[in-house]
């Protein structure tokens, strides 16, 4: 038998200083209806709102349920209280440590950081297979003239490319090219940070997230680009 | 002559807010608060700006004659007694609480307050060196709460928490939020910091020590997580009751009450502030729990300034005893649903608060009781003037009793709905269904109808109270007759509709219309009824 927590060391106040409503949960469940995930490993929307309104910050904190949570949103589409759950989710993951961040999430981060994209992928290796992909896209008939422009100045839109597009499925990359191709536009692709997946959303660190994104925002501003195409 | 004064009961926000519109509306007020410590003030205006209320204290109200329009009032205090003649009676005595103490099985203790004794301290620690650190709320843990307790149960635990330090728990069955303001409040209270736990059939366990401090062991339904307190202070809940004078007050007045005891029955018909008897209206606490008393006070008004605009009743269409056929057995005394027979050496109705109901004359062992239109000639014409043209046609007549709020209406939406029978329908619209007399049942087989339909409001739906229940009583005897006599007792059918029914009214009749074309005509098989039944 598990021994009771004492109720008296709850504090609960501490979760009026967050920036989310989880303090007017009417413990209705509607949120654990809607989530896909309730039921894996004992995780479901109001258990989190819960102990985060009870003042549990630190059980939450060192607990697996927030990790399990996807951050789709539907438990507070649902919500009739209109508590903001996914924020509160990301706000208790960014309390963990970031050693003890599960998966590849924030070693990811690290690199995108350091490097300006998920994978450390060199700019040469970028660089090549941009252009070996647009060679087998060429070798397609209508799109023989077809041309990635990277940093190319003045162009109408930039867009960013997710990791994976130039790794394991650089076949999806060809969808987008073909339709700029057919459509006439004038478009690019950056050399540096083209990295398009923010993973501080999934970990919880804002701060990261607004690097990358001022990054993109930075080269926009240089090289004159108005519209950002961010398929993420 | 002085036009009659309106009395109000009572001297809380209520009573108050009901003497003021009616001064407002220039009508004069008497205004009574039983206790003499009642310093009864108004909250919207200083009382010298009161034109026509007077205010009587220390009185209690020990009898009430008269009707409607014009009611001798009674009140008594220690070596007086002082008699008013007012208009109508507003009855808004206030409620009281009373604790759920021995509901939870604890023992008095320094550390267990009742919630009045918390809030009449003003909600705070004796002393500011004893501080409450931990302070346990139980609410409708054991019976059903009401949403007045709650709001009062949030705003101390609210108070305690903000004002006072102190780490309030609210341990309750559902959280009843129902009322102005309330969810604002709890969210408040949430925001402040209280905690709310809710709980199913499984409470939480309240185990007091030989100290009598109580120990709580609670499991939180949301999260399964266990937790255990052994709190400064547990605040136990309370119950709204009427007061015991407001219940003699309905009791004198010949009010029903709801089960709780509230001076007005849990009848559709009486809402929002009528009770059962003409000229006395009920409000604000003295008919229900935690009610907007502006609200109250509003309908209240409104309902006083309705009835002294309305003209008077025609005594000539009340009901009448005969003095010649009266036994005085008091059956219409007893029976009357809106207290309209007075006993003043014999029973007499009183004309203007009499509502042709009928149920007396239908229930008069004597036959003593008339009311113009209802009386046996008039319903046997009734009956006659509805035969269908052509009996032998083949089709069984019915002759349906019908109440003319519920079921007369929901026939006639039928038909009017292009719903078809088998029967010949003769529909006889009726006050009541309490006014169908076992007579008028057997005048019409009499009168050659192959079945008979007694169709009434549904259970607690009458406005006459019972008289749907009397109604069903009849027809059960009828049925009796109609065995013995060899008629059969399925040609006579009682049923209940609502007004807004016309569907099921149909059904009821293509299956009576059905069980009766199985059934020999009834003038034939019903030739010799026995002598009683003439």
């Amino acid at each position: 038998m598990t021994t009771p927590t004492d109720l008296s060391t709850l504090r609960p106040r501490d979760g009026a200083r967050w920036p989310f409503a989880q303090d007017v949960c009417m413990t209705c469940g509607i949120c654990a209806c809607t989530c896909p995930v309730s039921g894996v490993d004992g995780f479901d929307p109001r258990k989190v709102v819960r102990l985060a309104a009870m003042g549990l910050e630190q059980e939450l904190v060192e607990s697996r349920w927030p990790w399990i949570c996807t951050l789709c949103g539907k438990c507070e589409h649902a919500c009739p209280m209109e508590v903001r759950i996914p924020d509160v989710v990301r706000r208790i993951r960014s309390l963990r440590e970031r050693d003890h961040v599960p998966g590849v999430l924030h070693k990811g981060l690290q690199a995108a950081l350091e490097t300006g994209n998920n994978l450390r992928l060199p700019k040469e290796d970028f660089l090549f297979i941009l252009e070996d992909v647009a060679g087998e896209i060429r070798e397609e008939h209508g799109f023989e003239k077809l041309q990635v422009q990277v940093d190319k100045k003045g162009a109408r839109l930039l867009t960013t490319i997710h990791n994976k597009l130039v790794n394991t499925h650089t076949e999806d990359l060809k969808h987008w090219w073909k339709i700029f191709h057919a459509a006439g536009e004038s478009w690019t692709v950056s050399s540096e940070n083209w990295e398009g997946t923010s993973w501080g959303y999934f970990t919880g660190d804002d701060a990261a997230m607004k690097t990358m994104a001022g990054r993109i925002l930075n080269q926009m501003e240089t090289l004159g680009i108005d519209t950002l195409m961010w398929p993420e | 002559m002085t036009p009659l004064r309106i009395c109000v009961l009572g001297s809380n926000a209520c009573a108050w807010e009901i003497a003021d519109r009616l001064d407002r509306a220039e009508v004069n007020v008497l205004l009574v608060a039983a206790a003499e410590a009642d310093d009864p003030r108004p909250r919207s205006r200083r009382f010298a700006e009161f034109a026509r209320v007077e205010t009587l204290s220390g009185v209690r109200l020990t009898a009430c004659s008269g009707q409607p329009g014009r009611f001798e009032l009674v009140f008594e205090r220690p070596g007086a007694s002082i008699r008013h003649t007012v208009a109508a009676v507003v009855l808004a005595e206030s409620d009281e609480r009373r604790p759920n103490e021995a509901l939870y099985d604890l023992r008095p203790a320094d550390g267990i307050r009742p919630l009045s004794d918390l809030l009449n301290a003003g909600c705070r620690p004796p002393t500011a060196a004893t501080p409450w650190k931990q302070v346990v709320f139980l609410n409708g843990l054991r019976t059903e709460s009401h949403p007045a307790i709650t709001e009062s149960v949030m705003r101390a635990a609210l108070q305690l928490q903000t004002e006072h330090g102190a780490q309030c728990c609210i341990l309750t069955r559902n959280l009843k939020v129902a009322g102005d303001g309330l969810e604002a409040l709890s969210r408040e209270a949430r925001a402040a910091g209280v905690l709310f736990f809710k709980f199913g059939d499984v409470g939480p366990s309240l185990l007091q020590d030989g100290d009598g401090r109580v120990r709580v062991h609670l499991v939180d339904d949301p999260t399964g997580k266990e937790f255990a307190l052994t709190p400064d202070l547990v605040v136990i809940d309370e119950a709204v009751r009427p007061s015991p004078y407001a219940v003699e007050l309905g009791r004198l007045l010949g009010l029903e009450a709801d089960p709780l005891g509230f001076v007005q029955g849990d009848n559709v018909h009486r809402l929002p502030v009528a009770s059962n008897r003409r000229g006395v209206i009920v409000a604000g606490p003295a008919r229900a729990v935690g009610s907007d008393p502006a609200v109250e006070a509003s309908n209240a008004a409104l309902e006083v300034l309705l009835n002294l605009g309305a003209p008077a009743a025609d005594p000539s269409t009340a009901a009448l005893i005969e003095t010649g056929r009266c036994i005085r057995c008091l059956t219409c005394l007893r029976l009357c649903p809106y207290r309209a027979v007075a006993l003043d050496g014999r029973p007499q109705v009183l004309p203007a608060a009499c509502e042709r109901c009928g149920i007396c004359a239908a229930e008069c062992p004597r036959e003593a009781i008339r009311i113009a239109g209802l009386e046996p000639a008039d319903v046997q014409r009734l009956i006659a003037a509805g035969r269908p043209a052509d009996p032998a046609a083949g089709r069984p007549s019915v002759v349906a009793f019908c109440c003319r709020r519920s079921a007369a209406p929901a026939l006639r939406a039928a038909a009017a709905g292009g719903s078809r029978w088998a029967a010949a329908l003769n529909l006889i619209e009726v006050p009541c269904a309490g006014s169908i007399s076992a007579g008028a049942i057997l005048s019409a087989f009499r009168q050659g109808a192959d079945g008979v339909l007694i169709l009434a409001c549904h259970a607690d739906n009458c406005h006459s109270r019972h008289g749907n229940q009397l109604a069903h009583q009849r027809a059960d005897q009828a049925v009796e007759f109609l065995k013995r006599c060899g008629a059969g007792g399925d040609r006579l059918v009682f049923k209940t509709l609502a007004s807004n029914m016309p569907a099921e009214a149909a059904t009821l009749m293509t299956e009576f219309s059905a069980a009766l074309a199985g059934l020999k005509p009834s003038h034939r098989s019903c030739a010799a009824p026995p002598k009683e039944l003439l």
